[in-house]
């Protein structure tokens, strides 16, 4: 794993790190740079103005406030979208992603998910191509939360099975407003039959609000649509379904544990993370276990708010951020916060 | 791991199962058969009148010489080898309470030398703490069975339950972490649990999740074992919840790709409201929880179909098995 932070196209070291933001546009073409920079590949593009539509490629302007403005190769159009295509293929499938602006709406976006199929159907200057395996993993109509006092961040893995994260908290800190998370599963947790082994957390409520409780413990292990992870069960097998699937807390018969009611290691005295647990109880439709997320990671210390940073593997490594009740891959810098 | 289970000192195959309990004697000669036949060594005994100070003179489960059910007759126990740099060592002992109470204490390291013991007393270690003094058994109506890993790190359990089935009346285990999941500086990488420390009493839901997740009466372990701040204590298994319900133990379901039986590990800790030491301890190897309601006494074919590889042995908690149909 070598992870890509947020790649604004002009750094070579690729960690940059909380740009301020400056409209949700902005998010999702940093999204689109630092996925790239991880060995992702725009494979077409439009970007909402008539003739801007690329079959092959990617349409927008490598100059960020260009390309994530209103006009001519710029994403901030309405209806303006890119597809982009995993370097390789993962347990025999190669992912494609379809990014979309709402029509209207500045602060809008959706996210549609292949598979395998890709998006080779249609697709024009405003609209967005299709897949027959499509799935609304960010349903349209669902949307980042848009104001101009907020910070992102974004981590790619450049490695197979190519995990990344996007997050986004208010400026001097506070609880995340919103996020994106394609989360591989650790190997030998899920089932040799699983062919997609990724949990999905993209938490939405609706225009302009804040989802509800994104990468806190009430967010991560709920078992509502839009608000805890989702993943693909069954795929390719009698039953698949694109579900709910929320991470697991830790407790005793007295008290929740982890995350975030416990101290440092007792023997180091380090930072730890603890792995999620995903699965559907058996009171719910198509129960059962998916498996054990690697990119997110629940906190262990209470105390610690988003920005903080945790070393690990370590002394002084900073190779965790915290967001929330959960930490993130870091690349070992100091956040701006 | 070749688990080595019941052994009965006559059979080869290692495998008898839930053989018809007397009392907690014929569990407790049973548990010293099985892991001799796992390696370990019994270095010092007495059935209650003579010692031996350098060997097993407990031949049977019977009252009268050599037998294990009289007063204050005890032995010890060496494990096969050394793990993480020490040796352990367990001192079994029958209380003078009745035959269906027992005491068993555990040396990491220093063995049971500081005292040599006598007919009825039993040797003591510098280090010695009590893993379990309770009732094992009360009557002829249990059953019990035992497995032992013959290669490091050498975990074992015992439990019984009602003849016919029901939930666990009592246990004995010595869950290996699995590696990798404890601190490199934890040099005692054990779970022991037998959830009693009264010697006339039973124990506090053996096996049951309320009893291996309780705060008050759960598994133990050294934390922080040579270093400072060094504490046997409480150590809790921790069930995993989604914001709504419980889902594992339990509460899962079958792996909705195979469809078959699926076992989770359980993760030990102490959170932080807790008194020092606390933190995290690590994951277990031998016992783990179930996905889907069971019986004691059901097995689950985790392995392969048609496996039997571990045996349910409360509503909640499964242990490796041998294949075979045990008696319930």
């Amino acid at each position: 794993m070598t992870m890509i932070y947020t790649y604004d196209g002009s750094t070579s070291s690729c960690n940059l790190t909380m740009v301020t933001l400056a409209n949700v546009a902005e998010i999702m073409y940093y999204f689109k740079r630092t996925l790239v920079q991880a060995g992702w590949t725009v494979i077409k593009s439009g970007d909402g103005t008539v003739g801007g539509y690329s079959s092959s490629g990617d349409i927008f302007s490598s100059t960020p406030a260009t390309g994530y403005g209103s006009g001519t190769t710029g994403l901030n159009n309405g209806s303006a979208w890119y597809v982009l295509r995993a370097p390789g293929s993962v347990a025999g499938a190669t992912r494609q992603l379809c990014v979309q602006r709402n029509a209207t709406l500045s602060y809008a976006f959706s996210i549609d998910y292949s598979y395998s199929a890709g998006f080779v159907t249609g697709g024009a200057y405003a609209t967005k191509p299709t897949a027959s395996d499509s799935l609304a993993i960010l349903p349209a109509s669902c949307f980042l939360y848009s104001a101009t006092t907020y910070r992102f961040s974004i981590g790619a893995d450049n490695a197979s099975p190519y995990g990344f994260y996007m997050f986004m908290f208010p400026i001097n800190g506070g609880s995340p407003v919103c996020g994106l998370v394609m989360d591989p599963l650790t190997s030998g947790t899920y089932d040799s039959a699983d062919v997609d082994p990724y949990i999905f957390y993209m938490p939405s409520a609706g225009t302009g609000a804040v989802p509800p409780s994104p990468f806190l413990t009430a967010g991560l292990t709920s078992e509502a649509l839009l608000t805890g992870p989702t993943s693909l069960y069954k795929k390719g097998l009698a039953g698949e379904t694109f579900i709910t699937t929320p991470g697991l807390s830790y407790s005793s018969d007295t008290a929740t544990s982890i995350p975030s009611l416990m101290l440092v290691n007792p023997y180091s005295s380090k930072d730890e993370t603890y792995p999620i647990m995903y699965a559907r109880g058996s009171a719910l439709a198509q129960p059962g276990f998916k498996g054990v997320g690697s990119m997110m990671k629940w906190i262990g210390q209470s105390g610690r708010s988003t920005g903080d940073t945790l070393s690990v593997a370590s002394t002084g490594a900073k190779d965790y951020i915290v967001v929330g009740n959960i930490a993130l891959p870091w690349n070992g810098s100091t956040p701006t916060v | 791991m070749t688990m080595i289970y019941t052994y009965d000192g006559s059979t080869s195959s290692c495998n008898l199962t839930s053989a018809a309990t007397l009392n907690a004697c014929d569990q407790f000669y049973y548990f010293k058969q099985t892991l001799k036949q796992a390696g370990w060594t019994v270095t010092k005994s007495s059935d209650g009148s003579t010692v031996n100070a350098s060997g097993d003179r407990i031949t049977g489960y019977a009252t009268g010489s050599a037998g294990l059910n009289n007063s204050g007759a005890w032995y010890v126990l060496q494990a096969p080898g050394a793990v993480t740099g020490a040796t352990r060592q367990l001192c079994v002992q029958r209380t003078s309470t009745g035959a269906y109470s027992f005491t068993v204490t555990y040396s990491y390291s220093a063995g049971f030398v500081a005292t040599a013991g006598t007919a009825t007393v039993a040797p003591t270690a510098t280090d010695s703490q009590t893993f379990a003094s309770c009732a094992f058994s009360t009557s002829a109506t249990y059953r019990f069975s035992i497995g032992a890993d013959n290669a490091s790190p050498y975990g074992f359990y015992m439990f019984a339950f009602p003849t016919g089935g029901g939930n666990p009346y009592s246990c004995l285990v010595m869950d290996p972490l699995a590696a990798g999941t404890y601190n490199s500086l934890d040099v005692d990488p054990y779970i022991l649990y037998a959830p009693g420390l009264t010697s006339n009493s039973g124990q506090t839901s053996p096996l049951l999740y309320t009893g291996i997740t309780a705060e008050t009466a759960g598994p133990y372990s050294f934390y922080k074992k040579g270093l400072s701040g060094e504490g046997f204590v409480l150590t809790i298994g921790q069930k995993y919840s989604s914001a709504s319900r419980v889902v594992i133990p339990t509460a899962v379901g079958a792996n909705p790709y195979s469809s078959k039986d699926n076992v989770f590990p359980i993760a030990y800790l102490r959170r932080s409201a807790l008194a020092a030491p606390n933190g995290w301890k690590g994951i277990g190897t031998l016992m783990k929880w179930i996905g889907t309601s069971r019986t004691t006494g059901d097995t689950l074919s985790i392995s392969a179909t048609g496996a039997k590889d571990y045996i349910v042995v409360s509503s909640n908690v499964a242990l490796p098995w041998n294949g075979s149909t045990p008696t319930v």
